[in-house]
């Protein structure tokens, strides 16, 4: 999964190490992430539980573009 | 180290600029008007080129330290590429670019043999660039107050504020020092709380009340000219006191999550005192729910501030000679028992848990737990007490922390599933009403709490499910905290909810006799 070269490139700075976040204030349950995403499951609610931060950042990228509130975001690892 | 490394970078800057300066009036030497000829040519062109390979060093060393530092991030990247730092993206661009340029007209005049003269001439053009970028790089910043501090000042506090090893006195903990830092580096505002928002706490409160003129000078150091507000609760002694002192107050409502540190912020700005999304810290700006932006503002609490001019006044080793490795520093504490509420007391830590409870009566023997750090913390059963001190680690070991320093020991009478009860009824009532999973979680695990104290035998795995999914999942840590309370009281607790499944409850067979009728008041 992590080639030679994406370790020179993390090394390098060049790349950003992210997680997928949710803005909750934003976040009103629509429950479209949770359709999108296998590490996000719902609350009896209808709110995002995310079991696995470590989406896949094509992935997040297109949960942060269908949720309707635009919740999602990706957040910058320290 | 980090000190080393921040003169060094700003040593090697200054270098940079005085050879740059040199180098460039040799060059305009070399190609005026006026120019030397035969030998004096030589030594000038000679210095010239000699010089400019020193300067080259320095530049090199200037940014190397720059970015090994860690008061302000500058990584490998932005120190190539321009204008992509995160902080001070323009004028940290500039310098950048600056050593850009630096190094094509070092390398193009290294290889001039092999380009066209009219290349090599265009690209040494550009070294006048560098004049004005590298002097503009470090501006003076402009401040409404005419008591600003001078950039090394307020360095050397962060430093001095590291080596006394101040971390935050309002729960969280988070290093004073590096806060400092950041915000100045922001030039963020500072908001000093005094709101003594956990339940039963008054020590912030009490640094207002008897060290006001300290506290008011740790204020002005951290904020080095900056705006500055006090926060407390409206209508309070506190908020009081500041106002007849004639400080700038933020009047907080009277809700637990109006002294949280992005509600203050927001209340600060002319929101609501509500807590925000924290995208990133707020130390360096932000925005609110609607989009308007938020200036950088940084929030500290008033022990911490009052604590930051002791430090300044006693110096780091005074303040290292309290409390243990970990822990540095004096510390304030808030004692509740029944018959006395709001106790301060000065302590440190290391010393004796049960010390501190004796300062107040001690521990009663039906008490079952003592509770520290309120909604947000944790109950420490009492048979562990005697061998506790009051420490992170120690404090840790039995799923508690420091927090705000409060400890309750609860009423021996008050059946303890009744007193939690009465708190998440209380915290239900309490969400700011933002984020679904708090705003619906917490009124449900106060019903399935008291359906628990009522004995209802599958209560107990509802309350677990619900504060195992309550964390992280709110705008701020409220949650979090009523989660973990919740779980240190299933715990702490447990055979008492035995007995409540049972049908029976303790602290009641103690406290009424078979008529009903109370035994001896206590």
């Amino acid at each position: 999964m992590s080639t030679p070269a994406d370790h020179t490139s993390r090394r390098l700075g060049l790349v950003e190490e992210t997680t997928l976040a949710i803005d909750r204030i934003a976040c009103t349950g629509h429950g479209v992430c949770a359709q999108l995403l296998s590490q996000v499951r719902l609350d009896e609610w209808g709110y995002p539980i995310v079991a696995d931060p470590a989406v896949p950042p094509d992935e997040a990228r297109t949960a942060i573009r269908h949720c309707p509130a635009r919740a999602l975001y990706l957040r910058r690892q320290p | 180290m980090n000190e080393l490394l921040w003169f060094v970078s700003r040593a090697t800057g200054v270098a940079s600029i005085v050879l740059l300066t040199v180098v460039l009036v040799l060059g305009l030497v070399t190609s005026g008007r006026r120019r030397p000829h035969a030998e004096s040519a030589a030594v000038v062109i000679a210095v010239h080129r000699w010089l400019s390979l020193g300067m080259v060093v320095f530049m090199v060393g200037h940014a190397a330290t720059a970015i090994a530092e860690t008061y302000v991030s500058i990584d490998l990247v932005s120190a190539v590429l321009p204008f992509t730092s995160g902080y001070e993206t323009l004028w940290v661009g500039l310098g950048t670019l600056a050593v850009d340029i630096m190094l094509a007209v070092v390398v193009t005049s290294l290889l001039r043999h092999r380009l066209a003269e009219r290349t090599w001439r265009r690209v040494h053009l550009l070294s006048y660039a560098l004049w004005p970028m590298a002097l503009v790089r470090h501006p003076s910043r402009p401040s409404a107050s005419p008591r600003r501090r001078s950039p090394g000042v307020v360095m050397s506090l962060a430093r001095l504020l590291e080596t006394a090893g101040l971390t935050g006195r309002g729960g969280a903990a988070f290093p004073t020092g590096t806060k400092v830092a950041a915000a100045f580096a922001g030039h963020a505002d500072l908001v000093v709380n005094a709101c003594d928002g956990e339940i039963g706490a008054a020590k912030d409160g009490w640094v207002i009340a008897h060290h006001l003129a300290e506290l008011v000078e740790g204020a002005s150091l951290v904020s080095a000219g900056r705006p500055v507000r006090y926060a407390a609760h409206r209508g309070s002694a506190t908020a009081s006191i500041l106002a007849a002192a004639g400080l700038p107050v933020l009047e907080a409502p009277r809700r637990y999550v109006s002294s949280e540190e992005s509600a203050l912020i927001s209340l600060a700005h002319g929101g609501i005192a509500r807590p925000m999304t924290k995208r990133r810290p707020f130390v360096r700006g932000g925005v609110d729910s609607e989009g308007n932006r938020i200036r950088p503002t940084v929030v500290l609490n008033a022990e911490t501030v009052w604590r930051v001019s002791q430090v300044a006044r006693l110096g780091a080793d005074w303040f290292r000679a309290h409390g243990t490795p970990d822990d540095r520093g004096p510390r304030l504490v808030t004692l509740n028992t029944s018959t006395a509420r709001g106790v301060v007391v000065e302590t440190e830590a290391g010393v004796s848990f049960s010390h501190l409870l004796d300062l107040v009566g001690g521990l009663p023997p039906e008490v079952p737990a003592v509770l520290v750090g309120g909604l947000g913390g944790s109950f420490i059963r009492a048979a562990v007490v005697p061998t506790l001190r009051w420490s992170r680690a120690e404090l840790a070991r039995v799923g508690a922390s420091i927090g705000p320093g409060v400890i309750e020991i609860p009423h021996p009478d008050d059946c303890p599933l009744q007193l939690v009860d009465r708190m998440l009824t209380y915290a239900a009532g309490e969400s700011a009403g933002q984020c679904g999973p708090c705003m619906f979680g917490l009124p449900a695990l106060a019903r399935d709490w008291h359906a628990l104290v009522g004995g209802d035998r599958t209560a107990y795995g509802r309350v677990r499910e619900r504060s195992d999914v309550l964390p992280g999942r709110g705008a701020c840590r409220f949650p979090d905290g009523v989660a973990r309370f919740t779980a240190s009281a299933l715990h702490a607790f447990a055979d008492h909810v035995g007995e409540h499944q049972a049908g029976r409850c303790p602290t009641h067979d103690r406290t009424y006799d078979r008529r009903g009728a109370r035994v001896d008041a206590r």
